[in-house]
């Protein structure tokens, strides 16, 4: 398992837990969140696209990137029986990132800078993962 | 009404400048962040890849190993604080030391080191972006 490619898995997942947490605890606390792109961040994680199966979409992408983490940890340190099962969930998660995305310019025709970010980082997930 | 439409225009300019010194900030920040997680978790992960780095005079005071891992955990806590946007001038000031010393320890590596000096500059560029939004 080359390490480059485990190193960069580990520190995507961390700007992930991140990103999520800082989209979890602005809802938390209710605070504004500041968007440093032009578009609304408030309209996209208010519209009724913000969560999905009534679990809010900034607590699933926390969960995926915890879970994210633990995997590559455990592919690296234990065993590699559970490669096809990341491969799997990273590729779902960035379908759904896509279709997030597709909601955001099609629908709400608003971008959230953050959901972006996060978008990025599950595309370069899987392209890491791909190369495990 | 003048005045007003005036102070909205200008209101408005400045909303567009602090987004904009928003986003430079988070991209610096964040870039920073991914070297410092990086060169940290793939010296942890790694030990052996990186311990070459480590200049000898440190090996007569302390363990490589010992300090090889005590910096990859400098390191990932500085990524933290970084993109935790804590402290940011005092960081950014502590990554361009951290940096300076890295590529000045190691210059006979240049060929492999030259990207650092890139980075040196981006925190070097964090410390004026985050000393000016701290008077303003």
């Amino acid at each position: 398992m080359e390490i480059i490619f485990v190193a960069s898995l580990i520190v995507l997942a961390i700007l992930g837990i991140f990103d999520s947490g800082y989209l979890i605890k602005k809802r938390v606390k209710k605070q504004p969140l500041s968007c440093p792109i032009d578009g609304s961040c408030e309209k996209v994680v208010e519209s009724e696209w913000n969560a999905i199966f009534f679990i809010k979409n900034d607590f699933l992408g926390l969960f995926y990137y915890a879970l994210i983490l633990f995997l590559v940890l455990y592919l690296f340190f234990a065993s590699e029986k559970l490669l096809f099962l990341t491969k799997i969930i990273s590729g779902a998660s960035l379908l759904f990132s896509l279709f997030l995305v597709f909601i955001q310019a099609k629908i709400i025709k608003e971008y959230c800078f953050y959901c972006l970010i996060s978008a990025l980082i599950n595309l370069l997930i899987f392209v890491n993962v791909l190369f495990l | 009404m003048e005045s007003e439409i005036i102070w909205k225009m200008k209101k408005s300019k400045r909303g567009k400048e602090q987004s904009k010194n928003i986003l430079i900030s988070f991209l610096l920040r964040a870039g920073l962040a991914i070297a410092f997680f990086y060169a940290g978790i793939s010296s942890f992960l790694a030990p052996t890849n990186w311990i070459g780095f480590v200049p000898n005079f440190i090996g007569a005071i302390i363990s490589k190993e010992i300090f090889l891992m005590s910096f990859s955990g400098y390191q990932i806590l500085l990524g933290i604080g970084l993109l935790f946007d804590y402290k940011t001038f005092m960081l950014s000031i502590l990554s361009s030391v951290t940096l300076f010393l890295i590529v000045s320890g190691n210059i006979m590596s240049l060929e492999l080191l030259f990207r650092d000096v890139a980075i040196l500059f981006m925190a070097l560029a964090l410390i004026s972006l985050s000393y000016k939004s701290k008077n303003k």
